[in-house]
């Protein structure tokens, strides 16, 4: 019995980062966890209700707004690829959408993260290890939205200024290298956060 | 009976001995100053024919035959040959005076004076020399070249052959020393060249080796910095993570950049 259930150690999240909640639709921010937000109110069952659509099935990179192509499209995932050779319970994920303005592109991730169904091979484990990052061509928002697994190793402040790095190229619709340096820049903050990981297992 | 001659007083000997030196020193010097006027003036300007003829002893045919053979030799072999007939014996003697006259004409690198006094018994001297030839192998061919031409008859006959067997002997003597003097500078630059290979070789291969050990010092630099760089697979820890906002996978983020 004890042969098919391997226990594996848990640490508590904070002993990594100390995370602040955000509210992806206020963007309040608070120190508890909620399952509302106490400032608007939100919570999945309202995402749910604002994004009334059938999920599309969670893939590695989907173009809604048909500005990639086949190149685009080849070179990310083999650069995505790579970076979870190196980290294999990562999942980046990148979604092209057109939507409208007045839609907030972080509600829509957190839909798309909750909502979307896995892809063939997914695990809801492997969810909460994935990254999704939504890029509005209309609009011209980028937002990163991680999984719960992820989120306690890469810190909103390093994927902010990943995302502003990469806006000169957004902006100039160059989005091959846009994404190749977001992914670029991915890998590196996941390197510091092993770094930092093995760092605090050892003193621990 | 015993002679008594009275000595000098003491101080009267050393300045005889001063006078006497005082005497023997300038005359030294007036000899040796003879000797210069002698060299630098008396010396007559070479003659263009190779033959200083003042008595006419010899008959034009004569003369112009030796001429001739004389500057095909100095074209040819490098010797130059000078023929002097001379009234009587010069006062410095007639080698000496033969010398004198073959350093200040020659242009080649072997020279030969032969003076012939006729008249005289023994009245033909012969003089050679040359450029780094050893003396005594000039002496000794000359001596024998000068045997076999004294075994004519006549005076002239004698100078003749003279003229004819010296410069072939020299001829033999210069040759053979410039073929030593050739393989010398041959085998000195054969092994100056050798030298010159090996050392060219060892620098070659110092190089070579220095080159290698520097591409590899450099190639070993890299791949060790490489394996050290390699990209291992790292497994984050599970962590207990709480949901929020009713989230199953994801609690959503602030991370939101606008780059329009």
């Amino acid at each position: 019995m004890s042969d098919t259930t391997q226990k594996v150690k848990k640490y508590p999240a904070r002993i990594f980062f100390r995370a602040t909640v955000v509210c992806p639709s206020c963007f309040q921010r608070f120190k508890e966890q909620a399952e509302q937000c106490p400032r608007c109110g939100f919570d999945a069952h309202a995402v749910v209700k604002k994004f009334p659509y059938t999920p599309p099935v969670l893939e590695r990179f989907m173009d809604h707004a048909g500005v990639a192509d086949e190149r685009l499209i080849t070179d990310v995932t083999a650069a995505a690829n790579g970076v979870m050779r190196r980290f294999p319970q990562v999942g980046l994920h990148f979604c092209m959408v057109n939507l409208e303005v007045d839609v907030n592109l972080a509600e829509f991730g957190f839909w798309m993260m909750n909502a979307c169904t896995l892809e063939q091979g997914q695990t809801e484990q492997s969810r909460v290890w994935s990254i999704l990052l939504l890029v509005d061509v209309k609009t011209g928002v980028v937002t990163a939205t991680p999984g719960y697994a992820i989120e306690a190793f890469v810190e909103d402040s390093g994927l902010e200024k990943l995302l502003k790095e990469i806006s000169p190229q957004l902006r100039a619709e160059d989005y091959r290298e846009a994404l190749l340096g977001y992914i670029q820049g991915v890998e590196a903050l996941l390197g510091q956060a092993a770094q930092k990981v093995k760092n605090t297992i050892k003193t621990k | 009976m015993k002679c008594f001659r009275p000595s000098l007083k003491p101080c009267a000997q050393p300045i005889r001995g001063i006078c006497a030196f005082v005497v023997f020193f300038f005359c030294g010097a007036l000899s040796v100053v003879a000797q210069q006027d002698f060299d630098t003036a008396q010396i007559p300007s070479r003659p263009y024919t190779h033959i200083l003829d003042e008595t006419r002893w010899l008959s034009v045919a004569e003369s112009e035959k030796i001429q001739q053979d004389f500057s095909r030799r100095f074209v040819e072999q490098q010797i130059d040959l000078y023929l002097v007939i001379l009234k009587e014996a010069p006062p410095q003697g007639a080698e000496s005076y033969a010398r004198v006259l073959g350093k200040a004409w020659s242009r080649a690198p072997m020279w030969c004076v032969l003076i012939q006094i006729p008249g005289e018994s023994e009245g033909l001297y012969v003089v050679a020399g040359g450029e780094a030839i050893a003396q005594p192998r000039i002496n000794k061919a000359v001596e024998d070249a000068l045997k076999r031409a004294k075994r004519e008859n006549t005076e002239k006959d004698r100078l003749l052959a003279a003229c004819a067997e010296c410069p072939d002997d020299l001829r033999f003597v210069l040759a053979s020393h410039q073929r030593h003097s050739e393989k010398v500078a041959e085998a000195v630059g054969q092994i100056i060249d050798k030298r010159t290979k090996k050392s060219q070789r060892k620098k070659f291969i110092l190089l070579g080796a220095g080159v290698g050990f520097l591409l590899f010092v450099i190639l070993g630099y890299f791949f060790l910095k490489l394996l050290k760089n390699r990209k291992k697979e790292f497994v984050f820890p599970e962590t207990v993570w709480r949901e929020r906002f009713l989230g199953p996978h994801s609690g959503g983020s602030g991370v939101s950049v606008n780059f329009k």
